[in-house]
């Protein structure tokens, strides 16, 4: 075998990779046609089962959470960039038209909270539209100490199924214990934990996935298993509206054991989920305030919720997930004999969870006090009390 | 704007736009590797936020970027199976399944994805990797050798060893097939 041939047929492989024929690489090479032609075809024996498209919905959230993470850089960066370090490239008129201008701001936006009904030294927050809370309804967690799911994000579709996605990030520890992830343990019956609160969109909602990156349960006699979800998401499709009001949406995970084979299911259970469901909310933060039932005040459901999806039967033995996982495929895949064979030329750790995992490139450093909340508290110490801030101003100026 | 954030806004520029076309590459790169369409459009995502946030670390002098993508895809994919070679793993079913419309469709996908799995699996560590790099990552064999640290001389004789091998298997296996019948 001559190396000309290795090359002509790398040459074919990677025109066939580029979605030229095979059959114009023979002809590209009539010498070595009778050789090359069983290599190519094994080729393409080879990539054809192998050659799927990546689903859409899979790669519009992987877009999205990818934007999300560059947004998050730019931001980072923005904040980062001092407010007043393009100053002395202007004229010095321009500058000082800008800076009284910018100060006046100031005064008129300091003013106003001190005249608001809330007082001047409370924060104006914006109120929550929609929050989601993780519960268990009791099948089979009984036969578990503890049940850990480590919930990595959340992702929310609005319309009928065609609209964009929205990825929300789950709080980080949501039962402050500082174990990952949450114990469904303590979630049964009506209790429910926050896993995330904000505001999205107000509209109607088709689809609420969540996305599990890990399982663990201690079985009651401290044995340890591990609960692999093979599409890695749990998927509720019901449909909930949002508006101004508070959408309480508790997402209701159950475990099952399937037959006495020692192995659990988990999955969602669609009956016991939605936003008229009561809950106890359990999370830390609520622990210091009255008990909060969660009562449901028809909040969140559209008109027509009840008639949503009528062939499918809303019943927990049914597979929720829309995902792509497929049944039955061999887990043999990939060699794992092979895993410990880590790769010479890896670039500084890139792709290792343990420390790429940490980093938060889109966190500004300079956690310092704002220019303009200096300017205000700057202007406050030389108030008379009493005195408003833009008399100050005026007094400066 | 310095000179090293200059650099960052260029990396990071590029990466958006190798976004579109490796997502899909990787996608099918990392499924070859872990058997699970789920899995692996989930580590294709993955890959893109690691480098992402280690783009600070990414050298362009030697590596292109998408030979660097591979190997986060790689270290991905070693990282998954470590993790679960040190657990007990009790159970793999799943949530739920979307139905193929087709069964039989799909069950004859299945048996092809596994005929190609075991031939896959019979070839030598290195071969098997050029392979997985060159069909199914769609790299050319200059970045396949970036990511295996080899030259592409050596990237070719092993391709053209590796298709040879797995032209035997496969037609090994054919002829075991006709004479059970």
């Amino acid at each position: 075998m001559s190396k000309r041939f290795d090359e002509i047929l790398d040459e074919c492989v990677s025109r066939i990779n580029s979605g030229d024929r095979l059959e114009h690489c023979l002809a590209r090479y009539p010498a070595h046609a009778e050789e090359l032609e069983p290599l190519l075809r094994t080729m393409v024996e080879i990539q054809t089962p192998m050659k799927f498209v990546p689903s859409l919905q899979a790669k519009s959230i992987a877009t999205q959470r990818f934007n999300n993470a560059m947004n998050k850089l730019e931001n980072g960066r923005e904040i980062r960039r001092p407010i007043f370090h393009m100053l002395p490239r202007w004229s010095p008129a321009f500058s000082t038209v800008i800076a009284v201008l910018l100060v006046a701001l100031i005064g008129y936006f300091a003013v106003i909270p001190a005249l608001s009904p809330n007082g001047p030294g409370e924060e104006l927050v914006l109120q929550a539209n929609f929050r989601l809370l993780i519960s268990d309804e009791v099948n089979d967690i009984e036969d578990f100490e503890h049940l850990y799911v480590v919930i990595t994000s959340i992702g929310i579709q609005q319309g009928n199924g065609s609209e964009s996605w929205q990825i929300l990030d789950p709080i980080p520890d949501p039962d402050d214990d500082g174990i990952p992830g949450i114990d469904l343990r303590l979630l049964t019956g009506e209790n429910a934990l926050e896993i995330w609160s904000g505001n999205v969109t107000p509209g109607v909602y088709s689809n609420l996935f969540i996305y599990v990156s890990d399982v663990t349960g201690y079985l009651v006699g401290n044995e340890t298993v591990a609960v692999k979800l093979p599409s890695g998401k749990l998927h509720i499709s019901k449909p909930f509206s949002v508006n101004d009001s508070l959408v309480n949406f508790v997402f209701d995970i159950t475990v099952h054991e399937a037959g006495n084979s020692g192995k659990y299911i988990l999955q969602p259970q669609i009956s016991e989920s939605g936003p008229d469901k009561e809950f106890t909310d359990v999370s830390p933060k609520e622990q210091g305030k009255p008990e909060d039932t969660g009562k449901p005040e028809d909040a969140g459901e559209p008109e027509d919720a009840g008639n949503s999806d009528p062939g499918k039967p809303e019943d927990a033995g049914e597979p929720e997930d829309a995902g792509n996982s497929d049944p039955g495929k061999p887990e043999d895949a990939g060699n794992p004999e092979d895993a410990g064979n880590s790769d010479p030329g890896k670039p500084e750790d890139a792709g290792n969870p343990e420390d790429a995992g940490n980093s938060d490139p889109g966190k500004p450093e300079d956690a310092g006090e704002p220019e303009d909340a200096l300017v205000i508290r700057a202007m406050a110490n030389l108030k008379t009390p009493g005195e408003p801030l833009c008399f100050v101003f005026k007094r400066l100026v | 704007m310095d000179r090293r954030s200059r650099k960052r806004r260029d990396n990071e520029a590029q990466l958006a736009a190798l976004y579109e076309s490796y997502y899909d590459r990787i996608s099918r790169y990392a499924f070859v590797r872990l058997g699970n369409q789920a899995d692996a459009e989930e580590l294709a995502g993955e890959v893109f936020l690691r480098a992402l946030e280690s783009l600070d670390s990414y050298k362009e002098r030697g590596v292109p970027m998408q030979a660097w993508l591979f190997k986060i895809a790689h270290n991905l994919i070693v990282d998954h199976y470590r993790k679960v070679k040190n657990r007990k793993t009790v159970s793999v079913d799943t949530v739920s399944i979307k139905a193929e419309s087709d069964p039989e469709a799909q069950a004859m996908m299945e048996f092809e994805v596994t005929r190609v799995k075991i031939a896959l699996g019979r070839l030598t560590e290195s071969q098997r990797k050029v392979i997985e790099l060159r069909f199914f990552g769609g790299l050319t064999s200059e970045e396949a050798g970036q990511v295996l640290n080899k030259r592409p001389g050596a990237v070719r004789e092993l391709q053209s060893a590796a298709i040879r091998a797995l032209r035997n298997l496969l037609n090994e296996e054919q002829s075991l097939k006709n004479s059970a019948r």
